[in-house]
């Protein structure tokens, strides 16, 4: 059918110049090779190969061969996948080809002999292609080498995968099979021509010179050293489940135990990344290499001697070669550091315990390199990973073997030394090396991320370490801060500018203060005095004292130094010097009181079982020291809503101070609630809309409203009272909207004041004053409908009505009692059906930021209100459900109307914004497996448009919307299933389910190898096809109609065994779903990878 | 409820500013904002300062209204921006000559001809709902001393 030279032909006129060929010649050249790689058979390939020399139509045959192997392969017996090996070894051998060529030949040989193990069974391939990897390797040719090492580097690669290569028509059982059988037969031998490759390499280190070859072995070995072994039965569950995020560690069977464990093993790749480490590539692979070997673990080293032997080699080699490794390269820093990381962590105390006498070494070891991180860590992104590895290394170290003081003893001097290394890199001179550039006054975006949270790993393994050296580091920061302060003090006294290396430093003393004083926790966690703070402070024995400014011990001399810096900002807002002022070091210092506050102040005494006298003195329970520390926060907190009412980050660090204690209950809230002047505040920002801290960013002015109803619920009755009373003038404001003109912006600024407060207010509700906030509330909300029908819908105001709702369906409605959720469901009908009124037949061709985010609020709205339905926290003594009635609504109905409301009003554009996409097809799926028969029972308009929308989720937006849309179809299905099985048949329902089955088969189609999206695939159109039998054995003789007669065949014998099983248990197909569901998806899976290449080509 | 009466939020009256200030840092999205002498409505916004220490500075990316034109702004947030007093109205579409003049009606049955819709796609819409025979309420934003034609949608079907 196609001839050779029409071929040449073609290949010479696509790659010929502009000036030789005219561009209609060249797309019929193209045309031609297209068709080529579409129709040309293995065996036309193979001749081409076999008969033509010329590079170019050599490499179109061989990537056309790759084609026509995943269309024919499935025909093709044992002895043809073996046949067709041998002919392409054969070729590669003659060394006739290019090595693109030759790349594309061995890879189609790997493939073969893998299909030959996986679906037949039969490892003969495999044996041969081995025999010819042991042919070439000793071969004493240069070509040998190179052959061995493109065909086991293609095997390898093959073999590992479970699906990249699933286009030539393998099940992942096959896939699974045929890896376990190499694994167990061949990857050993393999891995030891590396070995041997890299011994001659250490013998002959000019060999070197030869760089592709010493790359391609360094490779396989990276391959072979990340491999994941299949322990036990490979399973098909245990692959889809499997975490491919999560680092592969080095966990080969206990048979290779001897080769592995040896200290030759060892030496050879130790030695090998000595040689090659000054080689960006090479250094970066062999790294890699050594950071998985010392992540061995498995049953290699279940015996704790072997593994103490192997730790203890491992360590003697480190030690050797560090000081022959420094300075560290930038390409080896992230493998070796890993390779720290996974050594040490990989490691039980009992084997650190068995080679006691080498834990000093590996200690010192790991500071030199990760003090040589430090160093460069500014240089390269590298460099700074490297540091975040060792650092891991440390925290894992410090977390499990500084238990005991004689444990800590050995680690503290070496935390001690990279301690140091730390504060240097970050001090500006003299107290360190950093260098600030002229570039760090650069335009910085709020997107970039802080300090904070960049390096939270690393300041929290510094936080650590200085608390194992707490004599020497807390003393030495103190100093730092307190030398700055002086420079600070003296410069304002004299309103000159504040040198911003000044500041830097300041910020980076405040972070390491902060993560020594208490740890990072998880939000809501409490932070306490961390052990070795109270250990040291008891140690040192210091005498007791009145406050915080006599004390002699160290930590409260610290804390006392952070005080000070707090006085002389205070002095600074006060003197209005905000503008000389680092917003930045503002922000820190409120970070750091508010962990202050959070773990000395007044502190939890029977958490500890001794209380140093010295700590308990300044800062205990019921001590006027600490009392009067705790009032100074408050106090400065409260100061900064108007000093610095333009800074958002600042404003919410303060009040998430003052959250903070207001959330510890008890004394701590008592204080903030019964504060004069947060009271004064708050009346004033509810009275006041013109006032000061409404020029703060919108965002504080709802968290401030958050702080203030909490402050009044802290108190009890007085402090609840005051909250009315404070909170009351919004009702007066909202009272005299009634009768304002909404067309004036006034009057639109200030109804978005009063919402915005009250959705400040409502995302402060607690279970205990759920009910106040629900009174009061309620009467702004019931006016809600009458505003948007006066504003006509328009988006400004919706956005903040929306906001207001879904705020009260998530924070508040949970908490109330059925019969008291009701007024604000049908409050929240009506106002979906007043907006509905006004925005139906809206252009939303150009849908602008507004119309996103109103959608967005609508729909987190109708979500919030279907979790209430989920999440109900009433107490069932309290729960007084009340059910049918006339004007009974169910949080369901309400958001079922909901969306019903929405889905017209966004049309097909809506669905453009994937943000918004999402969340429909979210609270779509939750619809529908929550409540599938009230969805099967809405008008058919409606019902419509809800099945054209999972439609379109199948085909328009993206596998995340898909996988949604995929769930909700089953979901759907199988509660058809379900009502057929009791006689009752939705037709709408089944209608649809029915148009939509093709979309389904073709994402399975088109995701068969995807395995996140496999599952949610497979499950939904099994449920159509069960739901469906005859429509399912219609599609599939559409789906063939393009085919040959032959391929018709096949794909009807395919999916014979899944339809026959689907017949049998027609009477009681949900049963077959259930009980035989395991197999019936093994069926459909093994039917889409065997038709596959015939139905999608790639 | 009613927007009929005007009480204590009229600012717009002859001899009253035709704007009022604003801190930066209070500015949202969707809000009106004086730039460069135009009324314009923030479409984004973002905050920034120059190096680690500095202090924030709002930057403002706003259309006209009038005009649909993009203009920025970048200011400190702790300083005062002007902001437009805007007055939005929605008035029932009767007609549209061949000029793009429209014909509207307000609450009380006055009508008044001497708007323009010259936004080509607010005046295709115009049309369309003219042709279809739809009630549709055309909005109208003034401020400083200008109006003009913004949008039309249809009028809520009483239910």
């Amino acid at each position: 059918m196609f001839k050779l030279e029409d071929l040449i032909v073609a290949c010479s006129t696509v790659i010929a110049p502009p000036q030789q060929v005219g561009a209609e010649k060249r797309k019929d050249a193209e045309e031609y090779l297209l068709e080529f790689r579409r129709k040309a058979s293995i065996q036309d390939c193979g001749d081409i190969l076999r008969n033509c020399q010329d590079p170019g139509v050599q490499f179109q045959a061989s990537v056309s061969l790759k084609s026509a192997f995943a269309r024919e392969s499935v025909e093709l017996t044992s002895d043809a996948l073996i046949q067709l090996a041998l002919d392409l070894l054969q070729l590669i051998e003659k060394n006739e080809c290019t090595a693109q060529v030759r790349e594309q030949l061995v890879m189609i040989v790997a493939i073969a002999v893998k299909r030959n193990s996986g679906q037949n069974n039969d490892a003969k391939g495999l044996q041969i292609v081995q025999q010819k990897v042991q042919e070439f390797a000793s071969s004493s040719q240069p070509h040998g080498q190179v052959l061995a090492a493109s065909l086991i580097c293609a095997v390898v690669q093959e073999y590992s995968g479970t699906g990249k290569s699933s286009f030539i028509g393998l099940s992942i059982e096959g896939h699974q099979k045929a890896k376990k059988y190499y694994e167990s037969n061949c990857l050993e031998d393999n891995f030891s021509l590396v070995m041997n490759f890299l011994r001659h390499l250490i013998a002959n280190p000019e060999a070197i010179q030869n760089y592709l070859m010493v790359k391609k072995f360094l490779e396989i070995g990276h391959l072979i050293l990340s491999w994941r072994f299949t322990h036990g039965k490979a399973s098909r569950i245990s692959l889809i489940r499997e975490d491919k995020t999560v680092d592969v560690m080095f966990n080969p069977p206990e048979s290779w135990k001897e080769f592995v464990t040896s200290a030759e093993f060892l030496k050879v790749w130790f030695s090998t990344h000595g040689l090659v480490r000054r080689s960006p590539e090479l250094g970066s692979i062999s790294s890699s290499c050594i950071q998985q070997i010392c992540s061995l673990k498995g049953s290699c080293l279940h015996d704790h001697q072997v593994e103490a032997e192997w730790a203890a080699n491992i360590i003697k080699l480190f030690q050797g070669s560090l000081p022959n490794w420094m300075p560290a390269q930038e390409h080896e820093s992230t493998g070796l550091s890993y390779a720290f990381k996974h050594f040490i962590e990989n490691r039980s105390v009992h084997i650190w315990s068995m080679i006691e006498r080498y834990f000093p070494p590996v200690l010192s070891c790991l500071a030199q390199w990760t003090c040589s991180m430090i160093e460069n860590a500014k240089k390269s992104e590298e460099y700074q990973q490297g540091l975040d590895f060792s650092t891991d290394a440390w925290i894992y170290v410090m977390t499990n073997f500084a238990t005991t003081e004689a444990l800590a003893n050995i680690v503290s001097p070496n935390s001690l030394q990279v301690w140091r290394a730390w504060v240097w890199s970050k001090l500006s001179p003299p107290d360190g090396e950093r260098i600030d550039h002229d570039d760090d006054d650069d335009e910085i975006d709020e997107l970039e991320e802080d300090d904070a949270i960049v390096f939270d790993t690393q300041l929290a393994a510094i936080g650590n370490m200085a608390r194992l050296s707490i004599g020497d580091t807390m003393t030495h920061l103190g100093l730092l801060l307190n030398r700055r302060l002086d420079e600070i003090t003296n410069t304002l006294k004299e309103r000159g500018t504040i040198r911003t290396a000044l500041w830097e430093d300041i910020h980076w003393i405040m972070l390491s203060i902060g993560h020594m004083l208490a740890d990072e926790t998880d939000s809501g966690e409490m932070k306490y005095i961390p052990q070795e703070i109270m250990s040291a402070s008891l140690k040192q024995n210091a005498a007791m004292a009145d406050n915080i400014g006599n004390s002699q011990d160290i930590t409260a001399q610290l804390i006392g130094v952070v005080f000070k810096l707090m006085q002389v900002e205070k002095a600074a807002m006060e003197a209005n010097f905000q503008g000389l002022w680092s917003p930045q070091a503002s922000e820190d210092l409120r970070w750091l009181l508010q962990r202050i506050a959070e773990a000395y102040l007044w502190f939890e005494e029977d958490h500890f079982s001794t209380v140093s006298p010295a700590l308990q003195s300044v800062f205990g329970r019921d001590t006027e020291s600490a009392m009067s520390l705790l009032n100074e926060i408050v106090e400065f907190s409260l100061l900064t809503f108007s000093a610095w009412s333009g800074e958002e980050k600042i404003l919410i660090g303060s009040a998430e101070t003052l959250m903070s204690l207001l959330k510890k209950s008890g004394k701590k809230a008592k204080l903030v609630g019964e504060n004069v002047k947060l009271w004064s505040i708050a009346e004033v920002f509810c009275r006041d809309s013109e006032c000061g801290y409404s020029r703060t960013p919108v965002v504080f002015q709802r968290y401030l409203m958050k702080v203030i109803l909490t402050a009044g619920s802290s108190g009890g009755l007085p402090t609840l009272q005051k909250l009315g009373e404070t909170i009351k003038p919004l009702q007066d404001r909202f009272a005299r909207l009634a009768t304002a003109s909404f067309a004036n912006q006034v009057v639109r600024n200030e109804l978005v004041t009063i919402l915005e407060r009250l959705t400040g207010c409502v995302e402060g509700v607690t279970p205990d004053n759920a009910e106040s906030v629900a009174e009061f509330v309620l009467p702004f909300i019931k006016e809600m409908p009458a505003i948007v029908q006066t504003v006509r819908g328009s988006s400004d105001i919706s956005i903040q009505i929306f906001t207001l709702c879904a705020a009260l369906a998530s924070k508040l409605l949970a908490y109330l009692e059925e019969k008291r959720t009701q007024p604000f469901l049908l409050v929240f009908l009506e106002i979906l059906r007043t907006h509905s009124r006004w925005n139906q037949g809206r252009n939303l061709k150009d849908m602008d930021d507004e119309t996103v985010e109103e959608f967005t609020q609508i729909i987190s709205l109708i979500t919030k209100v279907l979790d209430v339905e989920v999440y109900d926290f009433t107490s069932p003594a309290k729960e007084n459900k009340t059910g049918g009635g006339e004007n009974f609504v169910s949080p369901a109905e309400v958001s079922l109307a909901g969306l019903t409301i929405v889905l017209p009003l966004m049309g097909t554009e809506g669905f453009n914004y994937p943000s918004l996409a999402i969340a429909y097809f979210d609270l779509l799926n939750s619809l529908c497996e929550l409540y599938p028969e009230k969805l099967a029972k809405l008008p058919e308009n409606l019902f419509t448009s809800l099945m054209q929308s999972l439609q379109l989720g199948l085909t328009h937006f993206g596998t995340d919307a898909m996988k949604i849309a995929l769930e909700s179809i089953e979901a759907l299905s199988n509660y058809f299933l379900k009502a057929k099985s009791v006689g009752s048949h939705p037709a709408n329902l089944g209608a649809s389910l029915i148009s939509l089955m093709p979309f389904v088969f073709d994402s399975l189609l088109k995701y068969a190898s995807d395995y996140d999206m496999l599952p949610a695939c497979l499950a939904s159109f099994l449920h159509l096809a069960t739901s469906f039998p005859e429509k399912f054995r219609i599609l599939i003789q559409e789906k063939s109609g393009q085919c040959t007669d032959n391929q018709k065949h096949r794909i009807q014998d395919a999916f014979k065994p899944l339809m026959e099983i689907i017949n049998e248990n027609q009477s009681n197909p949900r049963n077959m779903l259930m009980r035989r569901h395991f197999h019936s998806t093994k069926l459909l899976e093994t039917a889409v990878f065997e038709i596959r290449g015939l139905l999608c080509m790639k | 409820m009613s927007d009929h009466e005007d009480y204590e939020f009229e600012g717009t009256q002859s001899g009253a500013s035709l704007t009022y200030p604003k801190q930066c840092s209070a500015l949202r999205k969707g809000e009106f904002v004086m730039i460069k002498g135009k009324a314009c409505k923030i479409v984004d916004m973002s905050t920034s300062k120059t190096g680690k220490h500095g202090h924030a500075k709002v930057h403002m990316v706003a259309l006209d209204i009038f005009d649909g034109k993009k203009l920025e702004d970048i200011c400190p947030s702790t300083h005062n921006m002007e902001c437009p007093i805007v007055k939005r109205t929605e008035l029932q579409l009767i007609d549209m000559d061949e000029e793009g003049f429209v014909t509207l009606m307000d609450d009380q049955g006055e009508t008044r001809d001497d708007l323009q819709a010259i936004d080509p796609e607010v005046r295709k819409e115009i049309q369309a709902k003219i042709d279809a025979e739809e009630d549709a309420l055309v909005c109208v934003l003034s401020a400083i001393g200008k109006e003009a034609l913004m949008s039309v949608k249809n009028m809520a079907k009483t239910s």
